[in-house]
């Protein structure tokens, strides 16, 4: 089974998108910070990581950076999904080495997936 | 806020030294006599008394002496208030000349700090409160997307039966609130647009790009919204293909769809839409959209293109519409070094025309912060 981490503060956006990723067939792990992101990252090894850009603490650009940083991990896609979609943000994010830039709110849950699947291929 | 601005930089107005004439100790005036004393009078008295060999070597240095004193005195201190001009012309506010002859070129000074400071103070704050708005702005969007996504998410998964199934009733009336949630989040996509336009700060690429193809992709996204009004679309490519344009082609294709979006609320059922793309003299290309739709009173034309403008006609039709739209479109044909029109009968239907330039030369170096288009009232 494909494993997919959601790093996503806000619960019940975490909850709603987990929820269908899971009835599409994948293993969804959550975590709701940036720290929290990180270590579940090495810990589960997940094949794609959707990650949101303002969280507490550790923000997901430099969780992105982090991920990108560390060779042992690097290789992981990330998608951003976030629902800053100024220019700045998305060409940082892209930067970073983030493998697409999503506003939340310009995508259905049931599009999210197709790039996750899309990606995967 | 305006008015407390105002009055605050109208009180420093009065305190504005009035008197700094009065510290005139030594005026050009007084200066330009010892000059001329000592370079006139002054030889020709020694002259009376000494041999004549010596009377070219005095002549010389009288006209030394004249030289150096003009230049201190004038040349100088003129320089260094061009500089200061200079200086606060290139946008560097605050700038100071310091002359210290007791003159007018002294007083000029002063007044030039005066200026330069005041200046430098209004312009921080216009900078303060600009950036304040932009973050206001952002934020508020930040804020108001996240419940909305959630919205969206919500009714989207429960249109596609993701949480149980629905009858077709049930389905078609949370399809209603997944529409005006999408208007929501278009009408903050829009109001971060508009905050960006007005800093200057939208962002273009410009590119090499096809302009023809742009139009067909922009059209291709809409064409579920032309069949489900039933609207006949238009549009032949030209025969002979245009040379590569210089452009932004996602905010070409933003005005696009803005301006065919109008078309589609404002055409009733049936009707048509027409676009087309020709030369316009040498220097330019032309895009024309022309519908049959519900048109523009002519009362209301001057306003098109100003922020939240919406015709009184089709506020009565109950269609979307933020009235961001024109407006958005009209600075991005500007930053293109375009002009838009658009010609309109009530009951008969609008055109909007819009040129961009052929030639790289002829687009806008850079983006400026555009001031609202109050044009109208």
């Amino acid at each position: 089974m494909i494993n997919v981490l959601v790093v996503e503060d806000d619960k019940f956006l975490r909850e709603l998108i987990s929820q269908k990723l899971i009835k599409d067939g994948f293993n969804v792990h959550g975590a709701i910070d940036g720290e929290e992101g990180l270590k579940m990252v090495k810990e589960f090894n997940p094949s794609i990581i959707l990650l949101d850009l303002i969280l507490p603490g550790m923000d997901g650009f430099e969780v992105l950076s982090r991920i990108k940083n560390d060779p042992s991990i690097a290789s992981i896609p990330v998608i951003v999904l976030s629902n800053l979609g100024q220019k700045e943000d998305v060409e940082r994010g892209l930067k970073l080495g983030a493998v697409d830039y999503l506003i939340k709110a310009h995508f259905t849950p049931g599009e999210i997936i197709e790039k996750v699947r899309s990606i995967l291929k | 806020m305006a008015q407390s601005i105002f009055s605050k930089s109208s009180g420093d107005a009065e305190s504005f030294p009035q008197d700094l004439e009065g510290r005139t100790r030594f005026p050009l005036f007084a200066k330009i006599i010892v000059v001329f004393v000592l370079f006139g009078f002054l030889p020709l008295l020694i002259a009376t008394k000494i041999q004549a060999g010596f009377l070219i070597l005095l002549f010389i240095a009288a006209i030394s002496i004249g030289i150096f004193l003009s230049v201190r005195i004038v040349i100088r201190p003129l320089k260094k208030l061009l500089n200061g001009v200079r200086q606060l012309a290139r946008g560097e506010y605050g700038a100071k000349i310091e002359i210290k002859s007791n003159d007018e070129f002294s007083i000029f000074a002063d007044y030039f700090n005066e200026i330069s400071q005041k200046l430098k103070i209004t312009i921080e704050r216009e900078k303060a409160i600009s950036q304040m708005k932009s973050e206001f702005i952002t934020l508020a969007a930040h804020q108001l997307r996240t419940p909305l996504s959630a919205i969206k998410w919500v009714m989207k998964m429960m249109i596609n039966g993701d949480v149980g199934k629905l009858t077709q009733e049930q389905k078609d009336f949370l399809q209603k609130g997944y529409d005006s949630n999408e208007r929501i989040i278009g009408l903050v996509n829009d109001m971060l647009d508009v905050a960006k336009i007005e800093e200057g700060r939208f962002g273009y690429n410009f590119e090499f790009g096809d302009i023809v193809a742009v139009i067909k992709e922009t059209l291709n996204e809409q064409v579920l919204r032309f069949q489900e009004k039933n609207i006949k679309v238009i549009f032949e490519p030209p025969e002979k293909d245009f040379p590569k344009i210089k452009m932004d082609s996602q905010k070409i294709k933003l005005a696009l769809k803005n301006i065919l979006e109008n078309s589609i609320n404002y055409t009733l059922a049936g009707g048509q839409i027409q676009i087309n793309a020709e030369p316009s003299g040498r220097d330019y290309l032309e895009i024309k959209i022309q519908d049959t739709g519900v048109g523009i009173p002519h009362s209301q034309m001057p306003r098109l293109f100003s922020k939240f403008f919406r015709s009184e006609n089709v506020i009565k039709m109950q269609t979307e519409g933020s009235g961001l739209g024109l407006f958005i479109v009209k600075n991005i044909i500007k930053r293109h070094g375009g002009e838009i029109w658009i010609e309109s009968e009530e009951g008969k239907g609008t055109t909007v025309h819009f040129t961009l330039p052929f030639k790289e030369r002829l687009i806008p170096e850079k983006e400026e912060a555009l001031e609202e288009f109050i044009i109208g009232f």
